[in-house]
């Protein structure tokens, strides 16, 4: 098990009163899961992600990513775990716009102290596998939104975390483009392991995993067995 | 892990994206920052070059050390194991009293003091007369520019010294001296050229009526000589009423009034250091502001707050940095050219040197990086401190 989220609540404060969005929610993701979460907008799918991935905190419940309670990590340790052991995939790719796209990929691996020439390597490897080499040393301003969405998801595998949290991948896509990133991450989860937690409205991406889940009522349920 | 650190706010701070008005923010901060470092080098070097042309002066005039008798008179005889005190280079012994100085057209009040002719140029600097060849001839008289101007005097000119003070009239006429002006000088520091009249020693005692007597001694050192221990010495060998004080000690206002000079110089000009960290402040705002989506998705990547201070924190310094350390080294550039060349002249009549001069001591240096340092370091803090705070969730869903 690699992340374990038990009765998990999170309500917001509005102005009539505090509205409750995740009310006791548990979820459990193993080595090399593939799992879509789906629901209708403002359900909680974000919130949702942001906890898993550590950037926002729940109001009651416990969260374990790789055996650590999160609850009792400083923002330290917390940072260590985001950097060594989760990846995130935004809806907009949120590339760094001042480092070339090369760059974008060497700055998670030198958070965790591994050696500039090492590190270098890897992204082009990287880059290669996904045909995108000839675009290393572009700014993500002189590349496609399809290629950008490319980078951003080596970007979140870079460090092989054990689970990527993807927040609407496709959102932002055309159906052509859309499809080849879904072929790029099912191809690299089954080359490196990691679990994927997809947020999605898109049922084709929602096909390709293996696992469904639908957000109703801030509960988690799952859909019935492809 | 710096290094990797200060690579990413480089290049954060001078990426061409959406960034020209902070670029040029930035560069007006550098600049600022700069002029305020090159404006507290450059005046305390000016004000530290005018102290010690003053302080020569008034040493050269006052001389190194001056032992003046207390209660008890100095015996010489105890003195003369003085002399060969290594350090004491020349010595004389005076008296130094007012009188009424009157020539054919005017008169007077001056300050007498009575030397051993001989000793004016080594004990007193005194340049530019020739001493006569029986120099202790009561009839030769050394008057300031200040004095002959006034009283219409030129060498060789008569010159009556009356001292009423030493008299009571009712009990007979006050002394005078009968002189002739073997010599004008011309020192050009603070009122002695409209003040100082030298006498011969024994000219003096009859004209104070204190025949065998003198109020002190002026002691000329060497360059290696240690104050100190001479003022020990002297002490030890001519007892402890004696007071020694050497030339800030008989100037002390003056020399107070620089110091308190160069502070508020230093205390203004530091404004200007002051008001150019509010640009950087301003400035590394602007940046947060412009970086919020960025910040938000480096603590997505595994950036802590402490990591996301230090990129900011690296942007200040560099900015802040490169003002501090452009202001400082020009400064010292002009000053090290201004050493050595004197490139800005001055009128000598009016300044007494002929070009400006500068001094600039490492501990002068030392406390202008460091109020430069505070000041970026104030400057930084508040900034950082609000890219901290940020939230990563609502950082990246900051719509710029």
């Amino acid at each position: 098990m690699i992340l374990k989220a038990k009765n998990i609540r999170k309500s917001y404060p509005t102005s009539i009163g505090s509205l409750e969005v995740l009310k006791g929610l548990d979820l459990s993701i193993t080595k090399g899961e593939m799992i879509s979460v789906t629901g209708p907008s403002g359900c909680g799918k974000s919130t949702l992600l942001n906890i898993l991935g550590t950037l926002d905190r729940a109001d009651s419940g416990s969260l374990e990513i790789e055996d650590q309670l999160v609850a009792e990590l400083d923002d330290e340790h917390l940072s260590r775990l985001r950097s060594e052991s989760i990846g995130f995939v935004f809806q907009f790719h949120h590339l760094l716009p001042e480092f070339s796209v090369l760059e974008n990929l060497i700055i998670p691996q030198r958070l965790l102290r591994r050696a500039e020439v090492d590190s270098r390597e890897r992204a082009l490897e990287l880059l290669e596998k996904v045909g995108l080499s000839e675009r290393a040393d572009h700014r993500p301003g002189a590349i496609s939104g399809g290629e950008r969405q490319r980078v951003a998801v080596l970007r979140a595998l870079v460090n092989r975390p054990s689970v990527v949290l993807a927040d609407e991948p496709t959102g932002n896509l055309d159906v052509d483009a859309a499809s080849k990133l879904m072929e790029m991450i099912s191809s690299l989860a089954g080359d490196f392991g990691q679990a994927f937690l997809i947020v999605t409205h898109n049922p084709v991406v929602a096909a390709i995993c293996l696992r469904n889940l639908k957000m109703e009522d801030g509960q988690l349920i799952s859909s019935p067995e492809k | 892990m710096i290094g990797f650190e200060s690579w990413m706010a480089r290049r954060m701070l001078l990426s061409r994206k959406k960034v020209g008005l902070i670029s040029w923010s930035g560069i007006i901060s550098i600049l600022g920052v700069a002029t305020g470092c090159f404006a507290l080098i450059v005046s305390v070097a000016v004000l530290n070059g005018f102290e010690q042309e003053v302080r020569n002066k008034v040493i050269g005039f006052e001389t190194d050390l001056r032992i003046m008798a207390g209660d008890d008179q100095i015996d010489m005889e105890q003195f003369a194991s003085l002399e060969f005190e290594p350090g004491i280079a020349a010595h004389s012994p005076f008296i130094e009293r007012k009188a009424v100085a009157i020539s054919s057209n005017d008169r007077s009040l001056v300050k007498v003091k009575a030397v051993e002719i001989g000793s004016l140029q080594s004990v007193y600097n005194i340049e530019g007369i020739e001493i006569t060849d029986s120099p202790n001839n009561k009839a030769q008289v050394y008057v300031g520019r200040g004095i002959a101007d006034r009283l219409g005097m030129q060498e060789s000119d008569r010159l009556r010294l009356m001292n009423p003070l030493d008299n009571q009239l009712y009990l007979g006429m006050p002394s005078v001296l009968d002189a002739r002006v073997a010599g004008v000088f011309e020192t050009r520091i603070l009122d002695f050229d409209q003040t100082y009249v030298f006498i011969p020693i024994t000219a003096g005692q009859a004209l104070f009526k204190a025949l065998g007597q003198i109020d002190g001694i002026d002691l000329r050192l060497n360059h290696n000589a240690e104050k100190a221990k001479l003022r020990e010495a002297v002490h030890s060998v001519l007892g402890e009423g004696v007071t020694v004080s050497g030339v800030e000690e008989m100037h002390q206002t003056l020399f107070q009034a620089m110091k308190m000079e160069k502070l508020g110089s230093i205390v203004v000009l530091s404004l200007i250091v002051i008001v150019a960290c509010f640009n950087i402040a301003s400035t590394l705002t602007m940046l947060v502001m412009e970086k919020i989506r960025e910040v938000g998705i480096l603590k997505a990547i595994g950036f802590s707050k402490a990591r996301i201070s230090t990129l900011f924190r690296m942007q200040g310094i560099f900015i802040g940095g490169m003002g501090l350390v452009l202001g400082t080294g020009l400064g010292l550039l002009f000053v090290s050219g201004q050493e050595r060349l004197g490139f800005i002249r001055l009128p000598e009549a009016i300044y007494f040197v002929h070009s400006l001069p500068v001094v600039i001591t490492s501990r002068d240096i030392a406390a202008i990086v460091l109020i430069g340092v505070i000041v970026i370091a104030l400057a930084i803090h508040f900034p950082t401190r609000e890219a901290r705070k940020l939230l990563p969730t609502e950082a990246i869903q900051f719509e710029k």
